[in-house]
């Protein structure tokens, strides 16, 4: 069995191609890339994902060697995300659906991020850290959901770094941009460390940052704004792996590629006899292939909708989706 | 002398003595992963601030008598709670949780936000019967209702992901227990709580077929 995924939630357009037993046999991708200094817009993301459609499903066929009459399912991401980028993978994916008469199954691409780290790490029951670009979440699965251990109560951890990174001139996402800066820096100037039991607050982080930068270096900004965003993250996933003594924690999603966050979380992990996932770099961001997968997971268990009621959802909670394989 | 008996994120708590009582040290310890400067100001501010909210919350409900408070070890010496945690016991008693309704219900009327409510934080003493409460580093005044409807959010959390069997129940129990006391109404506390679990996600729910 093999089946498409595409992805269309935010900056990234992407579409892969995988077989059930979990091997990607394409996966690819465009980003768009707003103008410096500049948030994501959402109607200029879509007309992106619109322009580069066509080439990017062509190219993860061709790449994969199947064309669409070989495929199983279509999977594509109904959110959360923003409409209309989501929108345009879910137009296509029912288009192609109806016309080759494939079964057409709407996916969360926050779960798509944290089953595909599953499927690429090993990790069998782990705690986990979902830090993409609209979630930043601790969770665990139990019962056959996805529960929320803990969360951000406004912006998520990426937001804090793409908003931060926009401030000092860099186009989003700016995560390797801010780390690089913050790799550099050496002097902490402390800033609003908000833990509310599991949940965080990040948005007095930036807004105290933005305004040092006219008395620090950006250097040291950047570096103290990692120190602080990242202990209140491990400091509430420690709180999380001592409560739940999960053997395994996993991390996925954008941030996941950060080394400090690393550093500390192999820390925590140790203390607590717990054994540290992170999903590969290359898989860290928003693809195709975390749709696919989670595809290829639902069509096992016959999960899918009529084209005509295919939908999208921009703020899809994680703890209402179904996932019938974690009990 | 002092025996570990529990390595939480934050703390170890050891049980010791005080003289002729059973007394617990909560000790906030060094977290080698964080900057120097903010590990020892965070230490600091959580042990002051708990030592004080642990007192002040006497007022309305019970916490652990403090009888010992070093800054410079970042310690808290309190009286031993001999007992069980509500965790421990909800998942067969989930009618358990309108204590913990009605308690952070207390600290609300009296201006004080918990900042950490879950079921391990409440402790029931097997001798008297009676609950106390503990936990108070991340606790503060105010007068904000959006303050009491994030600890509300947190507990209902926590039940839902740590006792999920029994979800449904523990959280009618405690939100009866909450409103049974609190001097706010009951819709617009609800809404304020709505309000705070969608912000962190995506700004406006909208599903759609199209
Ligand atoms: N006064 C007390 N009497 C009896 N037991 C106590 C007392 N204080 C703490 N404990 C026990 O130790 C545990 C942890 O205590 P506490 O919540 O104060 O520490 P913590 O390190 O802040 O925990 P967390 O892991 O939630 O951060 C409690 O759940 C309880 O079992």
């Amino acid at each position: 069995m093999i089946g498409l995924g595409i992805e269309s939630t935010a900056h990234t357009f992407g579409a892969s191609v995988i077989s059930d037993d979990g091997r990607i046999l394409s996966n690819v991708k465009d980003v768009y890339r707003p103008p410096e200094g500049a948030g994501i817009h959402p109607r200029e993301a879509s007309r992106h994902h619109s322009d580069v459609a066509p080439k990017v499903l062509k190219e993860s066929l061709i790449k994969a060697s199947v064309s669409y009459r070989d495929l199983d399912f279509i999977a594509y991401s109904a959110g959360p995300g923003l409409g209309p980028c989501l929108r345009v993978g879910a137009t296509l994916a029912r288009f192609i659906s109806a016309y080759y008469d494939k079964p057409l199954i709407p996916v969360h691409h926050g779960i798509g991020h944290i089953e595909l780290g599953a499927l690429l790490t090993g990790a069998k029951d782990p705690l986990v850290l979902l830090l993409s670009g609209g979630h930043t979440m601790i969770l665990s699965a139990h019962n056959k959901r996805w529960r929320v251990f803990g969360e951000t109560l406004d912006i998520t951890l990426g937001q804090l770094i793409d908003q931060f990174g926009r401030s000092i001139g860099f186009s989003s996402p700016s995560g390797p941009q801010v780390e690089a800066l913050a790799s550099k820096g050496k002097n902490f100037v402390q800033l609003p460390y908000v833990v509310k039991g599991n949940d965080l607050s990040f948005s007095g982080i930036l807004s105290a940052a933005k305004k040092l930068l006219s008395r620090f270096r950006v250097e040291d900004m950047a570096y103290s704004l990692q120190e602080v965003a990242f202990s209140m993250l491990a400091e509430t996933a420690e709180r999380a792996l001592a409560l739940t003594k999960k053997p395994e924690i996993m991390v996925v999603g954008g941030v996941a590629a950060n080394k400090r966050l690393k550093e500390m979380l192999s820390y925590i992990a140790e203390r607590h006899d717990s054994k540290l996932f992170i999903v590969p770099a290359d898989y860290a961001g928003d693809n195709g292939a975390q749709i696919a997968w989670l595809g290829a997971l639902y069509h096992k268990y016959g999960y899918k909708v009529e084209p005509e009621h295919a939908f999208v959802d921009q703020s899809w909670r994680i703890d209402e989706v179904e996932v019938p394989w974690r009990s | 002398m002092e025996k570990l008996i529990s390595k939480g994120a934050e703390a170890n708590i050891y049980l010791g003595k005080w003289g002729p009582l059973d007394v617990i040290y909560k000790v906030r310890v060094k977290k080698p992963y964080m900057v120097e400067d903010l590990d020892s100001y965070l230490r600091r501010i959580r042990t002051v601030r708990e030592a004080k909210m642990l007192r002040a919350a006497r007022n309305c409900i019970l916490t652990p008598y403090v009888l010992y408070v070093g800054l410079n070890s970042f310690t808290i010496v309190m009286q031993y709670v001999y007992g069980k945690t509500m965790k421990e016991l909800i998942n067969n008693r989930p009618d358990l949780s309108f204590i913990a309704g009605e308690y952070l219900a207390k600290l609300h009327n009296n201006g004080i936000a918990h900042g950490d409510p879950n079921t391990s934080n409440l402790l029931l003493e097997l001798n008297s019967g009676k609950w106390y409460m503990i936990d108070f580093g991340l606790s503060y005044y105010t007068q904000r209702v959006e303050d009491y409807a994030v600890d509300f959010h947190l507990f209902r959390e926590i039940i839902n992901v740590q006792h999920s069997d029994v979800y449904e129940q523990a959280y009618e129990f405690f939100s009866k227990g909450y409103f049974s006391t609190s001097r706010i109404a009951k819709d617009k506390f609800m809404n304020k709580v709505e309000e705070i679990e969608r912000r962190g996600r995506y700004a406006r729910r909208r599903k759609f077929e199209f």
